[in-house]
């Protein structure tokens, strides 16, 4: 999995069979400082996000069995809706001691 | 498979169900390239199955069909799973 951010969303009247009813999503990868890496992508949602929204996702042939429907073309999927992130606490160095 | 160091931990209420009570690390991987610029170089999720914690340096399976084995859930969606704690390199 990775993290990301939701840019906006992706309408497509015309889809293959079986992708209707799935929201599509314009997805920015992020690391886990918010800082951007790579170009932004087209996901799937299966739990909900809205636009704003850091999340979790699943890339290649997992993508699709997030989804209801398990023999879809997907490759990008969003698994997850990100709370929050826990690091370890960085201590500054004290200058001049 | 990976070897990373854990640098942090990811807190998700609404997310898929194969996802539900397992703990999800942040994992920095070593051997990365110079100039990350995909995603898949660094800044990986994984799901914990060895009870890993942050600044631990982790073994981490990275195919989907062997973590849904780990995982015993056939229709997980999950490509990065944690499956050692490295004591030594």
């Amino acid at each position: 999995m990775h993290l990301g951010k939701v840019l906006g969303t992706v309408v497509a009247t015309r889809k293959y069979k079986g992708l209707e009813g799935i929201k599509f999503y314009l997805l920015q990868p992020q690391d886990e400082n918010g800082n951007t890496l790579g170009d932004p992508l087209v996901a799937c949602d299966a739990v909900g996000a809205r636009s704003g929204d850091e999340v979790m996702w699943v890339s290649s042939r997992e993508a699709s069995l997030a989804l209801e429907e398990k023999f879809v073309p997907v490759d990008a999927s969003i698994v997850g809706l990100v709370d929050d992130i826990h690091q370890e606490a960085v201590i500054p160095a004290k200058a001049g001691i | 498979m990976l070897l990373g160091k854990v640098v942090g931990t990811v807190t998700s209420t609404v997310k898929h169900s194969s996802i539900h009570a397992r703990k999800i690390l942040i994992v920095d991987p070593f051997f990365k390239k110079d100039k990350p610029t995909s995603i898949k170089d660094r800044s990986l999720l994984a799901l914990d199955t060895v009870q890993a914690g942050i600044g631990d340096t982790v073994l981490i399976n990275q195919e989907g069909g062997s973590c849904r084995q780990v995982l015993d859930d056939k229709e997980a969606p999950i490509n990065h799973v944690v499956v050692g704690i490295v004591d030594s390199l």
